[in-house]
């Protein structure tokens, strides 16, 4: 009942067609689009009609703060498209409902696919402000991020990368992840890539203890440091390299998990973090 | 010599509409060592409920059972179990066991919690199989027995734990007339060797055939001596049928 | 030598083979030599924290492989219980619900943060839920005394606690790894087992073991129903008292160390009686050797696959299909 109704609405109030420089209403369900959306600059920004309810979690996203808190938060079909959108960015974990939804209704979608390095953060960049007319605005982005990223790898850069793990309840980020790309700018060689694993894999406690990686990365919400000693007093893990040289890394999930800009703090941290227990200079 | 098992002034009730509803009052009964004692009455009389409350399982609404001088409810389970055996008209396993199995239940009351069998278990088990003629079917599952195998088996379990108190609802019901007459002979070897034997029957034949005495469980609860109880007059009144002597045929076992 | 001695001992044979086996294969580079030297080592209480060896065969391996042995012991054990309480080859931990009881309670238990009052928290309400769940299926059985009922009764109260703990996963919404933390132990998990957690699940399911061999003559005697058992000085009553006991202290033990683990309960002691007959005095040892052993198989097999297979999908994967194997076969055999 209530969907029809809302059918009826979007029906009867036809999206505005979209201007020259791209679409009028805009609403972003993917915490990466909540960013880029605010820092393709002040001509996107008033556009955006709706971002997503993840965009206000610290845990997970970078663009805390950013968007008025009277803006929509929509979730689901329905309060979607009572935001009147003509540009949905949606994520690869939406429902294909939802999609078909919009697409129904005359809303065009942008699905955000496959991030499986920093090449996929500059494509989406690009996808993204070329979807909102903002061509200029983006590649200006990947190039300040390309800068950034450039900067953090010379940093970095040292002879004899120690190995690195990242290891979230079993499941570990291999080759083809943003996490591979950034522990390598950051003078790091991921054991799970090195041993054959692309994407995001899980894997036994047991096989962990036996890579004995110098260095393992876990996640973390709140108390970063005690999580770090916890993991490392972990029986097994203690006889690791990282277990026994400080080699823990806690890292706040919005860096480890950041497909954006997220993404160099994470670099940015893991390089200090190993300049810290291997006292190598940069 | 004092009674192994008595009834005093026992009576037994149902719930049922504003009253309750009486199925046995005022029954005094003495079972002595070689007593051949029928229970009979039309189905529904309370043959069983009679039956079941001699073997400890019901508590007489007025009055009550005595194991030996001491009240039934008196004794601990397991002691009482030593002395007084039941066989239900109907009890299957639920899983599909061999025969041998069945009948070692009965050593149950013997048995320390781990349920090992001794020497003496064994014995018992291989006896009372030998004893019910159902040494054949001891390794037989439990499914592929007639009914007839099973009723033995049943015996055979209830014979194996040795008490000499023995009370059996309807132990025929199930069988030919060949298979009946060998699990009563059984019986009668067992009174004599001084067991005490309680059987339920509606079977007028049998009663007359294989008790001395006979307790009349309908309208009113009488106990008697067979040749007292068993007269058209009493049985008529008792089945609520016209009742008369007369001629038939007679079996008996080869 | 009897048939269930026979089988005592090539059961025991097996747990130990099995034991070896899985304490020899795993990741990384370790010959025989260095896993029984650090098996040595570990023994005599030199072995190191810090050392890789040491930490991979002694701390990793080694209380791993005692906890499957022990939650085998324990499902198995605990569905041989629960078939004779209810005289019902269909009866089982996982079938009935117990299983998801425990798991509900026990959730509830660390949503609400009382898990961190310490390591015995979790087992005991496991084993509460285990209890409860346990109860109520008796009363129902007790009043209606019909398998269907029974079986029934217990999708039911299996699918109200699947129902609930979602409810409370979803309720934890927003706290992620609480979330990934409670679908991991429902998918049944040993990984990362350590002596702490053997040390956790040995009292209840060693006492649970202890007194499920104890109740072997009362479950005996409930064979051909209540009233034979009471005739024979068993009350059924505090049978049934003792096995739910028993059941709630190794179900509950395990689901809390192991997760929920489906199908083993009733599996296992199905394929014991059915070879070996349904004498309890060898069905619930027997039943908890086989179980140890099929658990250790299924957990090594998951440890060297090559792809990461939670332990209770495989004992489903398994046990369902056995499961409706033997039944066709049985059904075949019955006379007509």
């Amino acid at each position: 009942m209530a969907c029809a109704v809302v059918l009826g609405l979007a029906v009867a109030c036809r999206p505005p067609e979209p201007t020259a420089t791209g679409s009028a209403r805009i609403v972003s369900q993917v915490v990466f689009a909540d960013e880029e959306l605010w820092h393709l600059g002040p001509d996107v920004r008033p556009r955006v009609v709706g971002v997503s309810p993840m965009a206000d979690d610290p845990r997970y996203s970078d663009a805390v703060g950013l968007w008025p808190a009277e803006l929509p938060r929509p979730t689901g079909a329905e309060a979607i498209a009572a935001q009147n959108p003509d540009l949905v960015v949606i994520a690869e974990f939406t429902a294909d409902e939802t999609r078909a939804l919009l697409e129904q209704m005359g809303v065009r979608t942008l699905r955000l696919e496959g991030w499986d390095g920093f090449a996929d953060v500059r494509r989406h960049i690009r996808e993204l402000a070329g979807a909102v007319g903002a061509e200029a605005a983006g590649t200006a982005r990947i190039a300040a991020f390309d800068a950034e990223l450039d900067a953090l790898r010379q940093r970095f850069a040292t002879a004899g990368a120690p190995g690195i793990v990242s290891w979230e309840d079993g499941s570990v980020a291999g080759g083809k992840t943003i996490f591979a790309d950034a522990a390598e700018a950051a003078g790091f060689v991921d054991v799970a890539a090195a041993h054959g694993i692309a994407g995001h894999r899980t894997i036994g406690l047991e096989s962990l203890v036996a890579w004995d990686p110098e260095y393992i990365v876990i996640s973390c919400t709140d108390d970063c440091t005690a999580r770090e000693q916890e993991f490392a007093a972990q029986p097994g893990i203690a006889a690791t390299r990282a277990g026994r040289r400080g080699g823990v890394i806690a890292m706040p999930t919005h860096h480890l998990y950041s497909v954006g800009f997220g993404a160099l703090e994470m670099v940015r941290q893991l390089g200090e973090r190993r300049r810290g227990t291997d006292g190598s200079a940069p | 010599m004092s009674p192994m098992l008595e009834a005093r002034g026992c009576g037994l009730s149902v719930p049922g509409g504003a009253a309750p509803r009486w199925l046995v009052r005022g029954l005094d009964l003495e079972i002595r060592a070689g007593d051949r004692i029928a229970v009979l009455g039309p189905s529904g009389a309370g043959k069983t409920t009679l039956l079941r409350a001699l073997t400890g399982l019901v508590t007489p609404t007025e009055g009550g059972v005595w194991l030996a001088d001491r009240p039934i409810a008196r004794w601990e389970p397991r002691a009482r179990a030593r002395q007084i055996a039941w066989l239900p008209q109907r009890a299957e396993p639920w899983s599909d066991v061999p025969a041998h199995e069945i009948v070692a239940l009965g050593r149950t009351p013997h048995l320390g919690a781990l349920a090992r069998l001794g020497e003496a278990d064994r014995l018992a088990t291989n006896a009372a199989l030998v004893q019910v003629g159902a040494e054949t079917l001891a390794h037989r599952p439990w499914s592929s027995l007639s009914g007839g195998e099973r009723q033995r088996v049943m015996l055979a379990r209830m014979l194996a734990s040795d008490a000499r108190i023995l009370l059996l609802d309807e132990p025929t019901a199930a069988l030919d007339v060949g298979h009946a007459m060998r699990v009563m002979r059984c019986c009668d070897a067992l009174a004599a060797d001084g067991s005490a034997i309680v059987f339920a029957t509606h079977d007028l034949d049998l009663a007359q055939r294989w008790a001395d005495r006979v307790v009349c469980v309908g309208a009113r609860t009488v106990v008697g001596t067979a040749a007292e109880l068993l007269v058209p007059e009493i049985m008529g009144e008792l089945f609520d049928v016209r009742a008369q002597w007369g001629r038939r045929m007679v079996f008996d076992a080869p | 030598m009897s048939r269930a001695r026979r089988w005592a001992i090539g059961g025991g044979l097996a747990v130990a083979a099995l034991a070896i086996t899985a304490m020899l294969v795993g990741p990384g580079d370790i010959d025989a030599t260095q896993v029984l030297s650090a098996i040595g080592r570990g023994l005599v209480g030199s072995s190191r924290a810090d050392d890789l060896i040491d930490a991979q065969v002694w701390l990793l391996r080694a209380p791993r492989v005692l906890v499957v042995a022990l939650v085998g012991a324990a499902l198995a054990g605990g569905g041989a219980v629960t078939q004779g309480l209810f005289r019902n080859p269909l009866a089982d931990p996982s079938v009935l619900g117990i299983s998801l009881g425990a798991a509900f309670v026990a959730v509830v238990g660390i949503f609400l943060g009382l898990d961190r009052a310490g390591v015995w928290v979790t087992p005991l309400l496991a084993a509460l839920g285990a209890g409860a769940t346990l109860g109520v299926l008796l009363g129902l059985a007790t009043r209606s005394g019909d398998a269907t009922t029974l079986l029934l009764a217990g999708v039911a109260l299996g699918a109200t606690f699947g129902a609930a703990t979602t409810c409370v996963l979803a309720l934890a919404g927003d706290r992620h790894e609480l979330g990934i933390k409670v679908l991991r132990w429902l998918m049944g998990s040993f990984e990362g087992r350590s002596w702490g957690h053997l040390a956790v699940a040995t009292a209840p399911i060693g006492a649970g073991l202890a007194l499920a061999v104890a109740l072997a003559r009362d479950l005996d005697a409930l064979a051909l129903g209540d009233d034979v058992a009471a005739s024979l000085g068993v009350s059924p009553r505090a049978v049934q008292r003792r096995a739910v006991t028993a059941v709630a202290l190794l179900v509950g033990g395990a689901t809390a160390v192991a997760g929920v683990l489906g199908f083993l309960g009733l599996v296992v002691p199905h394929v014991v009686r059915w070879r070996l007959g349904s004498g309890h005095r060898s069905l619930l040892p027997l039943s908890a050797i086989v179980g140890a052993s099929t658990l250790l198989a299924v957990d090594t097999l998951t440890r060297i696959a090559p792809v990461a297979l939670p332990p209770g999908i495989v004992t489903s994967l398994i046990g369902a299909p056995a499961f409706l194997w033997i039944l066709l076969r049985q059904r075949s055999r019955r006379p007509t």
